[in-house]
């Protein structure tokens, strides 16, 4: 991943606050061995140990980027998880 | 870090010819289309695991069920 030092904010989470890399990433779902196309999104990469094997598990994505592109549904009752593009005009 | 597959999806061009179905890449081709994702990837797979793309169909609201 390329991050840049300029991208760098605060990120506010229940746990408190931390810096975070801003930066684009392409996202695939994979789920029962299919790969699904959700396509560029805006993430926030945790500055602590960016080059970690395991960073792929620490990249948050939010509210602008994902989900004001996309609602998400739990249907506990139906073991299912909705995903459903949000057109904006 | 992209595939082969997502820099084949962004570099694209005519996707309206597949609006409203899903299309399975694979490397730098579509080797399947059609309107249900299982089938989609039914026909694709075959042992690998081809990029499945929903091309918009303006008229409907894009869903995936997991």
């Amino acid at each position: 991943m390329d991050l840049d030092d300029a991208t760098v904010k605060t990120t506010r989470s229940a746990s408190g606050e931390f810096s975070t890399y801003r930066t684009t990433m392409y996202l695939e779902i994979i789920y029962k061995k299919k790969r699904v196309d959700v396509g560029s999104v805006e993430v926030a990469v945790p500055k602590t140990d960016p080059k970690a094997e395991n960073v792929e598990e620490h990249i948050l994505i939010g509210r602008r980027g994902f989900f004001d592109k996309y609602r998400v549904t739990f249907d506990e009752a139906q073991k299912i998880i909705r995903l459903s593009r949000i057109d904006r005009q | 870090m992209s595939s082969p597959e997502s820099k084949f999806l962004e570099e694209m061009r005519n996707k309206e010819q597949y609006s409203g179905q899903w299309i399975a890449i694979l490397g730098v081709q579509i080797v399947a289309n059609g309107k249900n994702i299982n089938d989609v990837y039914a026909k694709a797979a075959k042992g690998k695991t081809p990029l499945l793309v929903e091309i918009p169909d303006k008229n409907k609201e894009q869903t995936l069920i997991l």
